[in-house]
């Protein structure tokens, strides 16, 4: 893959109660943010699974992104600490396999948060662009699947 | 079904047309003002105006599109209103808005051609201002744009409720409306609104980050009057700033502090400690002071004014076309009612007396009880049979594609059929007849967000026979369109909800089994009013109680404001007492175990069993002190008699706590503690009763042993949710009224009761599980009974059955979050609609 043409696919899981409404604020708001993210909406950000993140680096996302409501606000009450401890053994995981670990983002974006939705979408796009492609894509590469 | 008509825009007026509907009566809603922007309810002086507007927009059109029972008129007046209960004649004028915010679907083309200007606001389309609107008629596929033309009309009705509001406050010209950098306590709010509080975001118009701020609420002052809402909000704000900013300099000035018990007060302790300054003021005098403003000489550099109340000179008007009395300025109400001197005729919200807004949804709810006394019998909307089909080996998928939202979009996917269409949400039938003629089984849009039009469109498809396990949406227009997205980001995105609805399996939605009986525990004057509204309504009430309260006479500062003899109250109570008894089923004992949940709780009492869908819990309290004594003031005069009785109380001196009588109506007779005047006052004690009843239910109990009940959310943003919100169902089927509760007046525990059994009364409706298709539900072969998913579960849905030791879910719990699944050791707890097999599917694709 070409460095200069570096285009990032981020995999972004958004929680229906806050980052969701989040990202439909920014929709009507007409913030413009990268093409890169590709939202899904899931209930809670602990419906994500630990693996979800893992599976989408490893289908080829350079980076995920799992937005939730901020600690104490959850829908659900305690959702997102769950989410928060488990993006910490992930993290965890990948650091300890000697992976990227900033490959995985948490962010709390509330309902009404639409300005700060598409400046996390920014920024981290910016990061990833940075950061290159992910080093699952290498793994691939060296395994000689798949690659185009 | 009978028709009610409702004036004016309050939160009490809206939750009120929102109840009627939901119950089944037809609502005519005259809106004063265009929508909440002319005529600003208490809460926007309180909230930044987005927040406020965004939520009581949504839930009045979910509720109106929901059951089809609202007319709204904008812009309305009052021009008279004649016959009586049953048979009103109401005239009224009103204003057609450029824009009606229930058709509009936020296409844009008014803003494309028209040169509309747009605001976007949370959670709804937004408000789009048409600079001419004759021009801009015919360039609306929704028609939702209107030449604004006013009309005089006449309804017929059966039940009006007034409940016009306080007029609009700017900051008088006395407290620096007129000087630069005073500002309005709403445009405070909306600094941090949608930011988070944050630092940054602290600024003056100027620009300057201010290094001391001002709080300040005329409620006391001359001809203001307030409720304790105003202080509670101050109070929280200037914590909120001094959390973010220690060394800033914070000042909140008032006449008195009015917190009330019940958890407010700790918010004048903790402001203490953060080391804000209150300054309890006879007088203020605000001047321009160098670069900001001099308050009593206090230097700073931003001061935050949150306009007082006052009663408006209109409401004389709208009292004498009703032909009803006012007393105080406020309406004159019934005692135990809020009918008004004439029959049939209702005053609710803050047109009754100042009050805060947890109240005025009390009011809202608690009015559909009282007027359904002059309605016809409701007509409930029978939710017709769905059919589905449960195709599972051939799945055929139809992907609808609004050109609305995939506008500039090549949308290039491969699925069984792709339907593309101008605006989806205003053709339905035609959804509806392609899903049937092609036999499509599966389906995925391409459209807007489910908060807005999202929604609708899975309907539609349900009417054409597919189930919502086999609907996907995909909103190309918040997610991609909007935000500067290309082909490959639509494509990609539909692409992936296409591989998803391909692996999509068919979930029941389990209905809960609703027990139909309700089961009163305690002997308070409210557990007799709940069960008089009840007993009619559902096939048993049950009241356990070994004995009930005599009446307590709430006294107020002056004068008893029911002007009922303690006689007649007596001979009122015993009455109520007689007629509820007669119907309901008094089980004369203790409550020993509660089992179960919403739909379904057993309880045990006296040696009897009992199965109820709801409890209401009203276990009272003792009212202590014999009241002949002023109350002791500890801080001089100006401490609200209630904050110094209950400081009082906590070191220990004998002395008594307002019972909430009336909020503010002290402001129309301020008593004077020096002079010796003002009237006794009594203090409420709660029940041991309550612990024992919290542990069986696992409720909390606040620090003096009160319930807590749909208290007041931290969050500003949560708060105005929680107040716009249908939210009878979060309770778990339990409710709380009267002074298990907090200390309040007779007619509060009215209000409470009301609201109590008209909430218990939409959870006995049978109800599916609020989780929808995302409910959880165990796989029994990979179950290992653990009950891990059960300490995992927040809602308490999960449980592990203790004859085949299977983790089972009860459906009116389960809220979908999918916590359970995501603990769950061997994979038995699974989400079916976020099953990894379909989530796979659609990263396989999302990353293509």
């Amino acid at each position: 893959m070409s460095e200069e043409k570096f285009d990032p696919v981020i995999v972004g899981f958004f929680c229906n109660w806050c980052t969701s409404a989040a990202a439909d604020l920014a929709g009507t708001a007409r913030l413009h943010y990268p093409a890169s993210i590709k939202p899904i909406r899931v209930m809670c950000s602990s419906t994500v699974d630990p693996v979800y993140l893992i599976r989408a680096l490893q289908e080829g996302a350079d980076a995920t992104i799992l937005g939730g409501c901020h600690p104490g606000d959850c829908h659900y009450i305690t959702g997102n600490y769950k989410a928060r401890r488990r993006v910490a053994i992930v993290k965890t995981v990948l650091k300890s396999l000697g992976f990227d670990d900033t490959r995985v983002l948490l962010e709390w974006i509330s309902g009404s948060e639409g300005p700060k939705f598409a400046r996390v979408m920014n920024e981290y796009t910016d990061y990833i662009k940075q950061r290159g492609p992910s080093d699952f894509k290498y793994l691939d590469s060296l395994g000689g699947e798949e690659v185009e | 079904m009978g028709k009610v008509l409702i004036y004016g825009t309050t939160v009490a007026s809206y939750r009120a047309a929102t109840n009627f509907a939901r119950s089944g009566h037809k609502v005519i809603f005259l809106n004063r003002g265009a929508f909440l922007v002319n005529k600003p309810t208490q809460m926007q002086q309180q909230h930044p105006r987005d927040i406020v507007n965004g939520y009581v927009k949504n839930m009045l059109v979910a509720v109106a599109n929901m059951t089809g029972n609202i007319e709204i008129y904008h812009n309305s007046e009052l021009l008279g209103l004649d016959g009586g209960p049953g048979n009103f004649k109401v005239k009224f004028r009103h204003k057609y808005p450029t824009v009606n915010v229930f058709k509009c679907i936020g296409c844009d083309l008014c803003v494309e051609k028209c040169n509309a200007e747009f605001k976007p606001i949370p959670g709804s389309i937004g408000i789009y201002t048409i600079p001419d609107p004759e021009g801009c008629v015919d360039v609306c596929p929704a028609k939702a744009i209107q030449i604004p033309k006013e009309e005089e009309r006449e309804e017929k009705v059966d039940v009006v409720i007034l409940s016009p509001e306080y007029d609009s406050q700017e900051i008088d010209e006395k407290y620096g409306g007129n000087l630069k950098n005073v500002i309005h306590f709403a445009k405070f709010a909306s600094l941090f609104s949608g930011k988070g509080v944050d630092k940054r975001f602290l600024k003056r118009e100027d620009g300057k980050a201010p290094k001391s701020i001002g709080f300040f609420n005329p409620a006391g002052f001359e001809g203001y009057l307030g409720s304790y809402e105003e202080h509670v909000i101050i109070f929280r704000e200037a914590v909120l700033m001094k959390e973010m900013d220690p060394n800033l300099d914070v000042h909140i000035f008032l006449k008195e502090v009015r917190l009330y018990g019940h958890n407010q007060l700790f918010l004048f302790d903790k402001a203490k400690e953060k080391g804000i300054n209150v300054h309890l003021i006879d007088d203020i005098e605000v001047k321009e002071d160098g670069d900001g403003v001099s308050v009593n000489g206090i230097h700073l550099d931003l001061f935050a004014v949150l306009p007082g109340q006052k009663i408006p000179d209109d409401w004389k008007d709208i009292a004498h076309k009703a032909g009803i009395e006012l007393e105080n300025g406020f309406a004159k109400t019934r005692p135990f009612t809020f009918e008004t001197t004439k029959d049939g005729i209702f005053a609710i919200g803050e047109f009754v007396k100042p009050l805060g807004s947890a109240e005025s949804i009390y009011h809202g709810t608690a009015i559909v009880p009282q007027a359904e006394k002059y309605l016809k019998p409701p007509e409930l909307p029978q939710m017709p049979e769905m059919k589905f089909k449960q195709e599972d080996f051939n799945p055929k998928v139809g992907v609808f594609i609004c050109e609305c939202a995939a506008k500039g979009f090549d949308i290039d996917v491969d699925a069984d059929y792709v339907i593309k269409k101008d605006y989806l949400c205003l053709h339905p039938e035609e959804i509806v007849k392609e899903i049937k003629e092609k036999g499509i089984n599966r389906v995925v849009f391409g459209a807007c967000s489910p908060s807005l039009r999202g929604a609708m469109l899975e309907m539609t498809a349900n009417k054409a026979g597919v189930h919502s396990s086999y609907i996907e949406n995909v909103q190309l227009r918040e997610y991609a369109s909007r935000v500067g997205a290309d082909s490959k980001k639509a494509n990609a995105m539909l692409r992936a909800a296409i591989a998803k609805a391909r692996k999509d399996v068919f979930v029941e939605v389990p209905t809960v089994n609703t027990i139909k009986n309700v089961a009163i525990i305690g002997g308070d004057l409210a557990a007799l009013i709940a069960a008089d509204y009840l007993v009619e309504k559902v096939p048993l009430v049950y009241i356990i109680t070994p004995e009930f309260d005599e009446p307590i006479l709430a006294t107020g500062v002056k004068e008893n404001t029911l002007n009922m003899s303690d006689e007649e109250l007596k001979e009122w109570y015993n009455t109520l007492k007689d007629r509820v008894l007669k119907r309901a089923k008094w089980i004369k004992g203790e409550v020993e175990s509660i089992e179960g949940s919403l739909g379904n709780f057993r309880i045990s009492a006296a040696g009897t069993e009992i199965r109820s869908g709801v409890i209401i819990i009203a276990t009272g309290g003792d009212v202590v002190g014999d009241g002949t004594h002023i109350v002791s003031r500890m801080n001089g005069e100006n401490l609200h008699s209630a904050l110094s009785a209950l400081y009082a109380k906590r070191k220990g001196i004998e002395a008594t706590y307002d019972l909430m009588k009336s909020y503010s109506l002290l402001d129309l007779y301020p008593p004077n503690a020096k002079k010796g005047e003002g009237e006794p006052l009594a203090y409420v004690k709660p029940r041991d009763i309550n612990k024992k009843i919290a542990t069986l239910l696992g409720m909390e109990l606040d620090k003096e042993g009160f319930f807590f009940f749909a208290e007041e959310p931290l969050h500003r943003v949560e708060r105005a949710g929680i107040q716009f919100m249908l939210f009878e169902e979060p309770f778990g089927g339990v409710f709380v009224a009267g002074l298990a509760h907090r200390p309040m007046s007779i007619e509060e525990e009215m209000e409470e009761a009301g609201f109590a059994a008209q909430s218990a009364m939409y959870l006995m409706r049978d109800i599916t599980s609020p989780a929808g298709k995302y409910v959880s539900v165990t796989n029994p072969r990979k179950c290992a009974g653990c009950g891990i998913c059960v300490d995992a579960c927040v809602t308490g849905a999960r449980y592990v059955d203790e004859e085949d030791h299977i983790a089972k879910v009860r459906p009116a719990q389960c809220v979908g979050c999918g916590a359970c699944a995501n603990v769950c050791p061997s994979g038995a707890a699974i989400i079916k609609a976020y099953s990894p097999t379909g989530v796979f599917e659609m990263l396989k694709e999302v990353v293509k």
